[in-house]
């Protein structure tokens, strides 16, 4: 039975008063997990693995003291997937799982609860994490990820990764370290948002969408986090708060102008009344790092293609900031329009805002709070999560290009994004604010 | 471990730096081949080599690979998906078809297998077996993607419109297996419209209508229909609720230069059609 299915037959027992004392099944060897995927303002699906065939339990409730809401999805597995439904928004719910009604294998804690999302809509301070190309589970990862967590002194809101998660192959051992065990307390907490990288690809295969990346994540086809139904989990999109998230597959799918991704993302775009609209995919339309987006063999054509194909329906779309990895450096371009060819192509009139974009510097992209087509977006490739390159670094479009490690951190507050690229020690190594008036 | 034995090791170490630093594909390939040269009959490698060297367009290389793997182990039929993958990507038609053919006749229960050939003999000119192997692929996976249905569709439809009835029916089981979802619809509204099925259009777009949170591009669409349905009367009602809608979007959204655009566009609509407001209120 696929995991799809599994998740529809999930069986809700609500407010089941629990006869047996909350035992905690210690010997029971968990060997991936808990972790959230595809919060949606009224559920959360709870997913973990156990080394032995288990039943899958869930309680949850509004304080640990009162997590005996059950759950339980028919069948016994060793990879279990429970949604909770009936969830309230923007409320924080206490977990555990377990594998009967008195054998708990988590103990009910801060540590394993989350929060749904707000009401999408109106606005409320939201901090994004974006990770392009962390999957080398090695001290870089590490550090890129301590840094961070030490810089926020909390949990994101939401937590992106750019593709080419698990290195080298994206197999199911190496997705264990590299994403799995390396954000353990962060997977439990708040729910990971994945684009497919060409590493994650040769262990996963979104033509037949089967492999370990559509396995491990659970994603929305339907629209059921927002969005249009886009009826794959190779892209997909979602809503938070006033922000509009768009998860395109520059790897595995169609990029022509009228495929179906392409006329999926028309739609969606002409469907979405939020603020904003934050785009991500592996591929950098624009990157002259470890790739060249001005060499069409580069990567089969999958930079040329989302820059010449993909680019004019988002900025038309009135599309804010893409996020990309690949490259494994970080590059971040002016405020820029209408740039749709090779860097030598690339004229004054396409940048809208030559400065840096820094309050304390030449001031602030701006852009009207219309929401209206063409009025520029910032691209970001950031995919030193892992590991860097050399490469020229010298794209004209970009204003900084850096051969340093990092991640990207995303604060968005009404009409104002912040954007900055934390190092591997904490170092603030580029920022700039993206505003609407 | 004294140095010597430190020094030892090292030949290992560097071969295993290429690994460590999980560059692109050329890297990989290096890695594969640096293993291939301790055991190069290792029919895996070979493949996984080959597939590396079709990834980076090394036409000739993923031939040699796949051709050597085959040889090597001639009951194992990975390597004529291989081969079938290299045709088609280098638009080897008659190969590509012969290979995946020759795959599918060891593993008749391969999605991928079936996907391939449909699109190959698709662009061979040979839609109606291309239609086969469409639904093969359809029927043996628990998640297809709406895209299958599309490419069925489309082989369907291009063999004429006797086919039409058939090319919806197609949609429509992709419809029942994914749930309501827009490009399904969408394509199926074309298809509907070179029938005349107005109805059975309007009643595909109302899906996308329920999955849209904004909805006045697709009350527009639904004027339009009705219109070219010869329904003049019920299209201003679908024009003048696709203005209401457009009225009810935050001021933000409806002074935007597209849609500027879309009232002009309703604008046009609704005056060239008997009793209808002229014009939209300026805000
Ligand atoms: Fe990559």
């Amino acid at each position: 039975m696929t995991i799809k299915l599994r998740l529809t037959l999930a069986l809700l027992l609500t407010s089941l008063w629990l006869s047996s004392p909350l035992s905690l099944a210690a010997a029971e060897k968990l060997t991936r997990g808990p972790y959230l995927q595809m919060p949606t303002t009224n559920s959360m699906v709870i997913r973990w693995r156990t080394e032995k065939e288990r039943k899958s339990y869930v309680r949850y409730g509004l304080t640990p003291a009162t997590a005996t809401n059950l759950v339980r999805s028919p069948g016994v597995f060793t990879e279990h997937v429970v949604q909770l439904t009936k969830l309230k928004p923007d409320t924080r719910y206490f977990y555990s799982i377990g594998y009967d009604t008195n054998k708990w294998i988590t103990e009910v804690g801060p540590d394993f609860s989350f929060l749904t999302p707000p009401m999408p809509g109106p606005a409320r301070p939201t901090r994004i994490w974006a990770l392009g190309d962390p999957g080398t589970a090695n001290t870089n990862q590490m550090a890129v990820r301590d840094a961070f967590y030490k810089w926020s002194g909390r949990n994101p809101d939401l937590w992106l990764m750019l593709g080419d998660n698990a290195y080298s192959d994206g197999t199911d051992a190496q997705y264990g370290k590299a994403v799995f065990d390396l954000y353990g307390a962060l997977h439990r907490q708040v729910a990971l948002w994945p684009t497919l990288g060409n590493h994650d690809a040769l262990s996963a295969s979104s033509p037949t969408q089967s492999g370990v990346y559509y396995d491990v994540f659970t994603l929305p086809t339907l629209g059921q986090s927002g969005g249009l139904p886009s009826g794959t989990e190779a892209y997909y999109s979602f809503d938070y708060a006033n922000i509009h998230f768009i998860c395109l597959d520059s790897q595995d799918t169609d990029r022509s102008p009228h495929g179906v991704m392409a006329t999926w993302l028309r739609a969606d775009l002409d469907s979405t009344a939020r603020e904003w609209i934050i785009c991500f995919f592996h591929h950098p339309p624009y990157s002259k790092g470890g790739h060249d987006s001005d060499k069409k063999s580069d990567s089969g054509g999958r930079l040329w293609e989302m820059r010449e194909n993909i680019l004019p329906i988002l900025e038309a779309g009135g599309v804010d900031l893409v996020l990309c990895g690949h490259s494994h450096d970080y590059e971040r371009t002016f405020l820029l329009n209408g740039h749709y060819g090779t860097s030598t192509n690339l004229t004054s009139t396409m940048i809208l805002n030559h400065g840096d974009g820094r309050s304390d510097g030449n001031g602030v992209y701006e852009k009207p709070a219309i929401l209206t087509p063409n009025k520029g977006a910032v691209y970001v490739v950031s995919g030193s999560a892992g590991q860097t390159e050399a490469g020229k670094l010298n794209h004209p479009a970009m204003y900084l290009s850096l051969k340093k490690l990092g991640s990207l951190v995303i604060d968005i507050d009404g009409l104002t994004a912040e954007v900055k690229f934390i190092g591997d020690k904490g170092q603030g190594r580029d920022y700039f604010t993206l505003r609407k008036k | 471990m004294n140095f010597w034995r430190w020094l030892g090791l090292l030949p290992l170490l560097l071969l295993a730096l290429p690994a460590l630093a999980h560059g692109p594909l050329h890297e990989q390939i290096t890695n594969v081949t640096a293993e291939l040269s301790l055991r190069p009959n290792d029919v895996p490698l070979l493949l996984r080599r080959g597939e590396l060297n079709r990834l980076d367009e090394r036409w000739d290389a993923a031939l040699a690979d796949f051709q050597l793997a085959k040889q090597l182990a001639p009951a194992n039929p990975e390597p004529l998906l291989g081969l079938g993958r290299l045709a088609l990507d280098q638009g080897k038609l008659t190969d590509a078809t012969a290979s995946l053919t020759r795959f599918l006749a060891i593993q008749s229960n391969h999605v991928e297998g079936h996907l391939l050939l449909a699109r190959a003999l698709v662009r061979n000119q040979r839609a109606s077996n291309a239609v086969e192997h469409f639904s093969r692929a359809l029927a043996l996976s628990t998640e297809p993607r709406p895209e299958w249905f599309i490419e069925r569709s489309q082989a369907q439809f291009s063999q004429g419109d006797r086919h039409l009835a058939e090319a919806l029916a197609g949609l429509d089981e992709g419809v029942a297996k994914l749930g309501p979802v827009p490009t399904l619809q969408l394509a199926a509204i074309a298809l509907e419209m070179r029938r005349q099925g107005f109805d059975a259009a309007l009643q595909r777009l109302d899906t996308i209508l329920a999955s849209s949170e904004r909805k006045e591009r697709w009350l527009l669409r639904r004027g339009e229909i009705l219109e070219l349905g010869g329904r003049p009367g019920e299209a201003v009602t679908a024009y003048n609720a696709a203005r209401e809608a457009f009225e009810a979007l935050p001021l933000r959204l409806q002074r935007s230069l597209a849609m500027l655009d879309f009232r002009r566009e309703l604008d046009a609509k609704l005056a060239a059609l008997p009793a209808s407001p002229k014009t939209l209120p300026t805000k």
